[in-house]
C-alpha cells in the first residue's frame, strides 16, 4: 500500500477501496451492494461538520482530518503487544477484538442453547434494512467499512443465563488505528438477555473508532444492555447503538463514558409496540481536554409506552460534556409517559456543558416532561460533611459519589457494577 | 357527536373576529426590490446621506444571505419582488389634536376598542399610532417633553435627533446580523423611537399600536428604546390586523439599549390575522428583538402574549453584559387552525452576577404547531449567572404539536442553571373537580388555561393584561382537550 489520501475523504476512499479488494468471493454479493450504497451516501454527504445541527457541539471531522493525514491502515500486532492488555475480567463470555479484529485466544465463549453468538459473520451483521439510524453519516461509514463483529440471538422463551461482554481494545503503541466494528443483537419473544460492551483504549497514537450495535427486542423480550467507555486520551469514537423494541419488550440500558479524546455516543431508541418500556441511564466523565457527546433519541410511535431517562456529568478542567436528548411523540402515540432528566457539575471554571434536552410532541394525551440542571457542588452539602470532620477532598469525593450512584446503580450485574465504581473511584481521586 | 367533540369543533372552526379593511389611500412605492426602492425609501423619508448608506449596505448583504431553514415551521417560499415595500398614508398636515386624524383612521381604532380619547381620558397612556408605517398621531407629547423623554417616529428621530439614532441604531441588531434583520434594515419604513433620559422615571406605559393596512405591504417597523443611567420606562406593542388573502411579510426589528442602573420592560400583544382555518393566508412574522443590558444592575424585561400570525419565528433576546443586570422573559404562545409558532429566547450572561428567568408557556390546539426555543449561554466571564427557564405546553385536540428545543451551554462552574419543561393535556380530574363544583366544561377550560398562563398574564401592564385576557378567553372558548 504505497498510496496516501491526505485529507479524510481520501483516506476513507483508499479504505474503501483496500477493503472492496479483499473482497475476493463475497463480491458482488448483496452485502457488499449495501456497503457501495452506504459509501455512496457517505461520499456526498460528507462527514458532518459543527454546522450540522447535530454535530454544532463536536469538532470530531476537523480532529479526525488532522489525526488521520496520510493514514494507510492499521499497525501489525504481535501477539506479545496484546498480551499486555489487561481484561476488565467480567463473568460471562468476553469476546474481545483488538483494534477492530476478533482475537480469539483472549475470547472466551460460554456455550447455552437457544443463545447463538456468531463472530465475524458480517451476513448477518450487515443489514437487511434495519438501520434505524441511517440518517447519522458515521452509521453510514459503519456500514461500508464494518470489518466483524458479532451476531448474537437468544431464542424464543430462553433466559441467556451468561452475560455476553463485548471487549474493544484499541492499542495504539504501534501507530494509528481505525476500526468499525458492527455488531448485533436478537431478543426473541419472552427472551432475556445481558450484553456488556466495554471499551479499552491504551498507547500514545491516535484511534478512531466507529461502532455500530443493533438491537432489537421482541414481544416481552428483556434486554439489559451495557456500554462503558475506558478509552484513552488520543481515542476518539463514534457509536451509533440502536433500539427496536415490540410490545410489552423492556430495554434497561446504561451507557457510561469515562474519557477518550473526543467520543460520542448516538443511542436511538423506537418503540414500535404498544406497552413497551425504554430505561436509558448515563454518566459521562470526560477527562482534562476531552469531549464526551451523548446524543439520545426516543421514538414513541405507539400509544401506552413509557420511557425513562436520567444522564449525569461530572465535567472537570478543560474538558466538555455534551448532551443532547431527543423526545418524539409521533401523532397517535396516545398515553405516552416519557421522563426526561440530565443534571451535570461543573467542577472548574475552565469545564463546559452544552445541553439540549428536546420533546417533539404530536399527541395530546401524553405526559412528557424534562429536567436540566447545572451547577457546581452544594455549598451546604459540603460544609454539612465538613462540621462533621470530613476533609474537603473526602467530602467532595462523597458528594461526586453519591452524585453518580443515581446511574451506576442502575446496572443490574454486580461484577460489572463493582467495576464502573471503582474506576469512578479512581477518576475522582484524580 | 359528544358534546366535548361539538364544542371542540366550534372552537376550532372559529374564525379571525378582527377581520376588516378599511380603504385608505396609500402612496406606494411599486412592487419589488432593489437598491433603486432602497433609494426610493429612503428619498420618501427625506433621510440623510450616512443612513441611506447604512440601508444600502444592509441591502446588499442580505442579497448574499440566504433564508433560513432552521426554524421548525414549514410556508411556502417568499417571492420578495412581489412585496410593496412602502406604504404611506396620505401626508396630513400638521396634526395639534386628535380632531384633525383622518375619522377613517379613528374608527379603525374604535372597532379594535382602542378609540385615541379613551386611551388619553382613561388611561394616561401615550398612544403613537402607527398605520402602515408612518406615524400619524402622536399624544401625550408634551408631558413627556417636560421629563425630556423623547417618544416619537422613527422617521422624526432622524429628523430631529440625528445623532442619538446614529449612535444607537444597529448597536444591539446589527444591520446584517440575519436575514430578516438585514432585510428590514435596508427597507425599514417607520417606527418608533424611545429615549428616557438619565434618572427619569417614565410616568406612563408608553404604547405604540401596530396596524397592518395596505394590501400587499410588508410591514417592515424598526423600534429603537435607549434608557439612560437610572431611567425606567414601560413599553407597550400591540396589534391587530384585518382578514387578508395573501400572506403579508412582517419583518421587524426591536432594539434596546438599556444603560447602567436602568430598566425597561417591554410587553407586547400579538394578535395579527392567522390565516383562516385551512391555513389560507395570515401574516408571516419574523421578527428580531433583542436588547442590552450594556451597564452594570440594569434590567430588561420581555413579556409576550403571541395568539396570532400564520407563521411566528421570534425569539426576543437579553444580552447581560453588565454585572449584575437582569434579564427576564414571560411569554404565552397560543396556536390554533394550521397557526405555526417557533419563539423562545435567548439569554446571553456576559457579565458577573448575572441572571436570568425565563417562562415560557405553550397552548397547541386545531392543526397547529408551537415550538419553543431558546438559548441560555453563560461565557467563560460571566461568574455567578444563575438562569431558570420553564417551558410548559398544553395541547388541545390530537392534531396539533408541541415541542422543546432549548439550548444550555455553561462555560463557567460557578453557574447554576435549571431548566424544566412539562407537556400534557388538560387533565380530566381538574375538569372533573370544576364539574363537580358546578363549574360547566368550557369555563372549567378558560380557568384552568388562565392558571396555567397566569405566571406570564401578571407580568403584563395593567391597561395590557384586560387585553391579553380577553383574547385568550377569546381564543380559547369552548376547547377541550
Amino acid at each position: 500500500m504505497s498510496e496516501q489520501g491526505s485529507t479524510i475523504a481520501e483516506v476513507l476512499q483508499l479504505q474503501f477501496a483496500d477493503l472492496e479488494r479483499q473482497l475476493n468471493g463475497s463480491a458482488g454479493t448483496a452485502a457488499h451492494a449495501v456497503r457501495k450504497q452506504a459509501f455512496a451516501r457517505v461520499k456526498e454527504t460528507g462527514l458532518p461538520t459543527r454546522k450540522n445541527e447535530e454535530y454544532k457541539y463536536l469538532a470530531l471531522t476537523r480532529e479526525l482530518e488532522k489525526a488521520f493525514a496520510g493514514f494507510v491502515g492499521n499497525p501489525e500486532l504481535a501477539p506479545a503487544d496484546i498480551g499486555k492488555v489487561e481484561l476488565p475480567g467480567l463473568k460471562g463470555s468476553e469476546i474481545v477484538f483488538v483494534n477492530g479484529v476478533y482475537n480469539e485466544s483472549l475470547s472466551n465463549i460460554c456455550e447455552q442453547a437457544g443463545v447463538s453468538i456468531r463472530i465475524n459473520s458480517l451476513e448477518q451483521v450487515l443489514p437487511a434494512g434495519v438501520t434505524a439510524n441511517v440518517n447519522d453519516t458515521f452509521a453510514g461509514l459503519n456500514l461500508a467499512l464494518a470489518t466483524g463483529g458479532v451476531s448474537i440471538e437468544v431464542s424464543q422463551n430462553t433466559i441467556a443465563t451468561e452475560a455476553v461482554n463485548i471487549i474493544h481494545i484499541t492499542n495504539t503503541e504501534k501507530g494509528r488505528v481505525f476500526a468499525s466494528p458492527r455488531h448485533r443483537v436478537t431478543v426473541a419473544e419472552n427472551a432475556q438477555a445481558v450484553i456488556t460492551e466495554v471499551f479499552i483504549g491504551s498507547g500514545q497514537h491516535c484511534s478512531f473508532t466507529n461502532s455500530v450495535m443493533e438491537t432489537s427486542i421482541a414481544r416481552k423480550g428483556i434486554l439489559h444492555h451495557y456500554k462503558v467507555g475506558l478509552d484513552g486520551n488520543h481515542d476518539m469514537r463514534v457509536d451509533n447503538t440502536t433500539c427496536r423494541q415490540q410490545e410489552k419488550s423492556v430495554l434497561h440500558t446504561v451507557t457510561i463514558g469515562y474519557g477518550g479524546k473526543i467520543v460520542r455516543n448516538n443511542l436511538t431508541i423506537r418503540l414500535e409496540g404498544e406497552y413497551a418500556e425504554a430505561n436509558l441511564d448515563g454518566l459521562y466523565l470526560p477527562t482534562a481536554h476531552g469531549t464526551l457527546d451523548n446524543h439520545t433519541a426516543v421514538d414513541h410511535r405507539v400509544p401506552h409506552c413509557n420511557s425513562n431517562e436520567l444522564y449525569k456529568g461530572i465535567i472537570g478542567s478543560n474538558a466538555t460534556g455534551v448532551f443532547n436528548g431527543k423526545v418524539f411523540v409521533r401523532e397517535g402515540a396516545q398515553k405516552t409517559n416519557a421522563f426526561q432528566a440530565n443534571k451535570n457539575i461543573l467542577l472548574a471554571d475552565t469545564a463546559t456543558i452544552n445541553t439540549k434536552p428536546q420533546l417533539e410532541i404530536w399527541a395530546d394525551d401524553v405526559k412528557c416532561s424534562h429536567g436540566c440542571t447545572t451547577g457546581q457542588m452544594d455549598k451546604e452539602q459540603l460544609f454539612y460533611l465538613r462540621a462533621r470532620g470530613i476533609d474537603e477532598p473526602s467530602a467532595r469525593k462523597l458528594l461526586l459519589k453519591a452524585f453518580a450512584e443515581d446511574v451506576i446503580k442502575k446496572i443490574a450485574d454486580d461484577t460489572l457494577r463493582a467495576r464502573v465504581a471503582a474506576v469512578l473511584e479512581e477518576k475522582l481521586a484524580s | 357527536m359528544s358534546k366535548d367533540d361539538q364544542i371542540l369543533e366550534d372552537f376550532t372552526a372559529k374564525e379571525y373576529e378582527h377581520g376588516w379593511s378599511v380603504d385608505l389611500e396609500a402612496d406606494q412605492a411599486p412592487k419589488g426590490l432593489n437598491e433603486d426602492i432602497v433609494r426610493f425609501i429612503s428619498a420618501k423619508k427625506n433621510e440623510p446621506e450616512w443612513l441611506l448608506a447604512w440601508r444600502l449596505k444592509a441591502f446588499r448583504k442580505w442579497q448574499e444571505m440566504a433564508e433560513p431553514t432552521w426554524p421548525n415551521v414549514s410556508y411556502p417560499a417568499i417571492d420578495y419582488q412581489d412585496i410593496i415595500y412602502y406604504s404611506a398614508p396620505k401626508k396630513q398636515k400638521e396634526l395639534n389634536s386628535l380632531d384633525e386624524v383622518d375619522p377613517e383612521l379613528r374608527e379603525t381604532f374604535e372597532k379594535l376598542g382602542i378609540s385615541l380619547e379613551e386611551q388619553k381620558r382613561l388611561t394616561g397612556v401615550a398612544v403613537d399610532a402607527v398605520i402602515d408605517s408612518v406615524s400619524v398621531a402622536t399624544t401625550f407629547k408634551e408631558t413627556l417633553g417636560e421629563l425630556g423623554i423623547i417618544f416619537c417616529s422613527f422617521s422624526e428621530a432622524v429628523k430631529d435627533h440625528p445623532d442619538l439614532v446614529k449612535q444607537y441604531l444597529g448597536s444591539v441588531v446589527p444591520a446584517t446580523d440575519n436575514y430578516f434583520a438585514a432585510l428590514n434594515s435596508a427597507v425599514f419604513s417607520d417606527g418608533s423611537f424611545c429615549y428616557i433620559p438619565k434618572g427619569v422615571h417614565c410616568p406612563m406605559e408608553l404604547s405604540t399600536y401596530f396596524r397592518i393596512n395596505a394590501a400587499n405591504t410588508g410591514q417592515f417597523e424598526r423600534t429603537l428604546i435607549v434608557a439612560e443611567e437610572g431611567a425606567y420606562v414601560s413599553y407597550l406593542e400591540g396589534c391587530t390586523a384585518p382578514q387578508r388573502d395573501e400572506n403579508q411579510l412582517h419583518a421587524a426589528v426591536v432594539e434596546i439599549y438599556v444603560h447602567k442602573d436602568a430598566e425597561v420592560k417591554y410587553s407586547t400583544v400579538q394578535n395579527w390575522y392567522p390565516g383562516d382555518k385551512d391555513g389560507k393566508g395570515g401574516i408571516y412574522n419574523f421578527v428580531t428583538k433583542r436588547g442590552i443590558c450594556a451597564g452594570d444592575n440594569a434590567k430588561l424585561s420581555w413579556t409576550q402574549v403571541e395568539t396570532g400570525s400564520a407563521v411566528t419565528w421570534k425569539y426576543p433576546s437579553c444580552i447581560l453584559k453588565g454585572d449584575n443586570s437582569i434579564g427576564e422573559f414571560y411569554s404565552v404562545a397560543v396556536t390554533n387552525h394550521h397557526q405555526q409558532a417557533d419563539t423562545g429566547t435567548k439569554m446571553i450572561h456576559l457579565g458577573k452576577n448575572t441572571k436570568s428567568r425565563i417562562v415560557s408557556k405553550g397552548i397547541s390546539a386545531g392543526k397547529s404547531q408551537n415550538s419553543y426555543r431558546g438559548l441560555v449561554d453563560i461565557s467563560k466571564r460571566a461568574v455567578n449567572a444563575r438562569n431558570y427557564s420553564q417551558c410548559d405546553s398544553l395541547l388541545l385536540g390530537d392534531r396539533c404539536g408541541a415541542h422543546t428545543f432549548p439550548y444550555i451551554e455553561v462555560g463557567n462552574n460557578t453557574a447554576q442553571v435549571e431548566h424544566e419543561a412539562t407537556t400534557s393535556k388538560i387533565g380530566e380530574d381538574q375538569i372533573f373537580y370544576c364539574n363537580q363544583r358546578g363549574i360547566d366544561t368550557e369555563a372549567a377550560i378558560a380557568l384552568i388555561v388562565n392558571g396555567f398562563s397566569k405566571e406570564v398574564l401578571n407580568k403584563l401592564p395593567m391597561e395590557f393584561a384586560v387585553e391579553a385576557q380577553k383574547l385568550l378567553a377569546l381564543t380559547l372558548e369552548g376547547s377541550v382537550g
